[in-house]
Formats: structure tokens, sequence, C-alpha cells
């Protein structure tokens, strides 16, 4: 006999990560306000109420996409332990993020949108600060890395941190604000480091 | 005696004091709601004039942004690229970030607008003719400051190509972060300073 009605099991799972993934994307192309739950819902192919059965609210959908996304991005652009130069380090963050953007667009701009959304609607404040958490994992792990290395060994730990988030960041919403990287600013950006690593 | 002039309706300039009123409502407004939700009315509205009028100095939306543009620029780009005559790089490093940080603290409306200008132009590509100053302005702004560090003997051993890219990478990221996460320091400043030591 052939299988009917809904299937179960892990199912809902599924679901709920393409609810997810629907919902990044319209986020990041349309906006908080501008992002329509039956645009989400029409795309995963399911009524606009069982989006809100997995989600209670458009707010609610917008923090779990804000978490899972987060998540996945800082992981996979934070040092592997082994780096043993920031400039390593460095090149690795770079050519991580470079095909996090290709591969998974919606990643990188929903994360490059959010400050301004966190601005527009005040309730999402809280997303802000958690944002300098995951930034602040990954920027200070670079900065002790550089320190310990001896490439960033004239700085303070916090100092090198603020240095290293103004490059990254700079560098990440260039490329954001025009689709395209700065030519050959993440070049310069690992030549300086070879630089400070060799000048020792 | 009275004075005959204080009565009625000032003339010459009325029109001009309009202008601006209509001008810093809007830029309240485009910071915080951006280009898309920021409303013809509201603003007029706020800025205490009906609409009708506030169409008649600003047509529409984009007049009106390009405007709002050009005020902002006018106030804050002098006042960063005076620094460019200081006698190192070093310096107009110093300077430039610590002006940028005063203008922030007292006016954060006009930094955060400049600040917002490419998120929104990403989103509306047509209002890139309108502000096509800031991008000549960020170009001046970095090889001046690279040629003075050339100049003083502070930067030696990289191209200027890099170097260019390099500061304006890590300088707007400042910018953009600082204002995007709310939280514009100086210890960006302090760490690049010591940076060019060691170029």
């Amino acid at each position: 006999m052939s299988t009917r009605g809904r299937p179960k099991g892990g199912d809902s799972a599924q679901t709920k990560k393409k609810i997810l993934d629907a919902a990044r994307l319209e986020f990041a192309t349309n906006g908080y306000d501008g992002a329509s739950i039956m645009a989400i819902a029409a795309n995963v192919g399911i009524a606009p109420s069982a989006v809100y059965h997995y989600f209670q609210s458009k707010e609610k959908l917008y923090t779990d996409v804000f978490e899972q996304t987060s998540n996945s991005i800082w992981e996979s652009v934070t040092p592997s332990e082994d780096a043993s130069t920031l400039l390593d380090a460095m090149r690795e963050l770079l050519d991580d993020s470079r095909q996090l953007a290709e591969q998974l667009p919606s990643y990188s701009d929903f994360l490059a949108s959010l400050p301004i959304e966190a601005r527009l609607h005040p309730e999402f404040s809280e997303l802000l600060e958690k944002r300098a958490v995951y930034q602040d994992r990954t920027f200070r792990r670079l900065a002790s890395i550089g320190i310990a290395s001896g490439e960033l060994d004239f700085l303070t730990e916090d100092e090198a941190t603020e240095l290293i988030r103004s490059i990254v960041m700079g560098w990440f919403f260039e490329r954001h604000f025009r689709q395209a990287e700065i030519p050959n600013s993440g070049e310069s950006i690992l030549a300086m480091f070879e630089h400070l690593l060799n000048s020792d | 005696m009275v004075d005959k002039r204080s009565s009625g309706r000032p003339t010459g300039k009325d029109s001009t004091e309009v202008r601006d009123a209509y001008i810093k409502a809007a830029r309240i407004h485009f910071t915080e709601n951006g280009y898309s939700n920021a409303s013809m009315s509201t603003i007029a509205k706020d800025a205490g004039y009906t609409p009708t009028a506030l169409r008649h100095h600003f047509p529409n939306k984009m007049e009106l942004y390009s405007a709002v543009f050009a005020a902002t620029a006018n106030e804050v780009y002098p006042q960063i690229v005076r620094h460019l005559y200081s006698p190192s790089m070093a310096q107009a490093i110093e300077g430039s970030m610590a002006n940028m940080h005063r203008i922030s603290n007292n006016s954060p409306e006009y930094t955060y607008f400049l600040a917002r200008v490419p998120s929104e132009l990403r989103k509306f590509p047509e209002l890139s003719d309108r502000v096509e100053v800031r991008e000549n302005f960020t170009e001046f702004f970095y090889s001046s400051l690279i040629a003075l560090g050339r100049k003083t003997g502070e930067l030696e051993n990289l191209t200027d190509e890099l170097h260019i890219k390099f500061f304006r990478i890590a300088m707007q990221g400042w910018i953009y972060e600082g204002h995007y996460s709310q939280n514009v320091n100086l210890t960006t400043q302090t760490a690049l300073v010591k940076l060019l030591q060691r170029l």
C-alpha cells in the first residue's frame, strides 16, 4: 500500500527548516516590515497558518532565523584551534566567508541587515547584544592568536580585538553593499598581516 | 519707537529657513526609518508645514534625500578633510577619527545618516547618482592620507594601493560597525596609530 496523508516523524523538523530557509531569504530581500508570511508559506508549499503553528509570530520567526543563521555563520568562520598565526587565521576566515557568501548568500545578507533592523525595531535590540557576543568570541580569539604569534604584540588585547573587528566588518560590509569585494581588499589585509609577521 | 521691520513675516531668508527645517526633520526620519519607510507627509508635519508646502521645495522623496545628503556631507566632510593637512599621517588618522567620534556624539543623526547611505544605495541603486560625491570623497580621502604617509616617510615598505585598500577597509569598517552596533569608541584609532609605527 502506498503511504498517504501526512508522513510522520522527522517531517516536522524538516518543515521547520524549510520555513527558516524561506524566511531568511524573505527577510534579507524585503526587510522585516516588508517580509510577507504568505510569501514564505507559498515558498515552502504550506498554508500561512502552518507557519504560525511552528513559530508563534513574525517576531519569533525573525528571532529564530537570527539564532540559526548566526550559529552556523560564526561556527564556520571562527579560526580553528591549530591556526598559529593571525595571517593563517585571517586567510581562513576570508576564504570561509567568501564561500558562504557564494553558496548561502541569504545568510550573509540577513546578518548584514540585522543591525539596521534592530535600530528600526527596538524589540530586536536584544539581538544586537547577542550579535556582539558572537563577534567578540571570534575577534578575541583572533586577537590572542595575533598577540601570541608576535604579529600584534604591540597592542593590548582590547586594541587588537577592535582593530580586527573594524577590518573584518569593513571588508564584510563593503562586499555586502557593492555585492562584490572591493578588488584586492582581502589581499591587502593579508599582505598587511604578512608584513607584520615578518617584520619582527 | 516701534521697529516696523519686526512685524509680520520677515522677507528674504525665510525660504532658506523653511528648507532647513525640512532637511532637519527629514534627516531624522531617513536615519530612523530608512529611505523606504520615511514618509513625506510625516516629515512635513514634523517640520511644522503642510505636505503641499514640502512638495513645493522637494517634488519627491528622491529630491529630498539628495538634499539631505548634500547638507549633511557639506557639514561633515570638511571637518574630516582638514586633518589631511596634519604634519603626519598618524595625526591625520588620530584627528579625523577623533573628529568623527565627536560628531557622532554631538550630532549622531549626521554620522548615522552618512553611515546608512551605502546600505540604502544597495536597496535603491537609483539614488547612486544623487550621492556620487560620496565615492569621490572616499577615494580622495584615502589616497591623500596615504600620500601624506609616503611624504613623511611613515610608510615605506608596502605599495600605495595596498595601503589605500587596507586603511580604507579598517577606517570605514570602524565607522559602519560603530554606528550599526551603536558603540562608537576610539580603541581602533589607538590601534591604527600604533600599527602605523610598524610600517
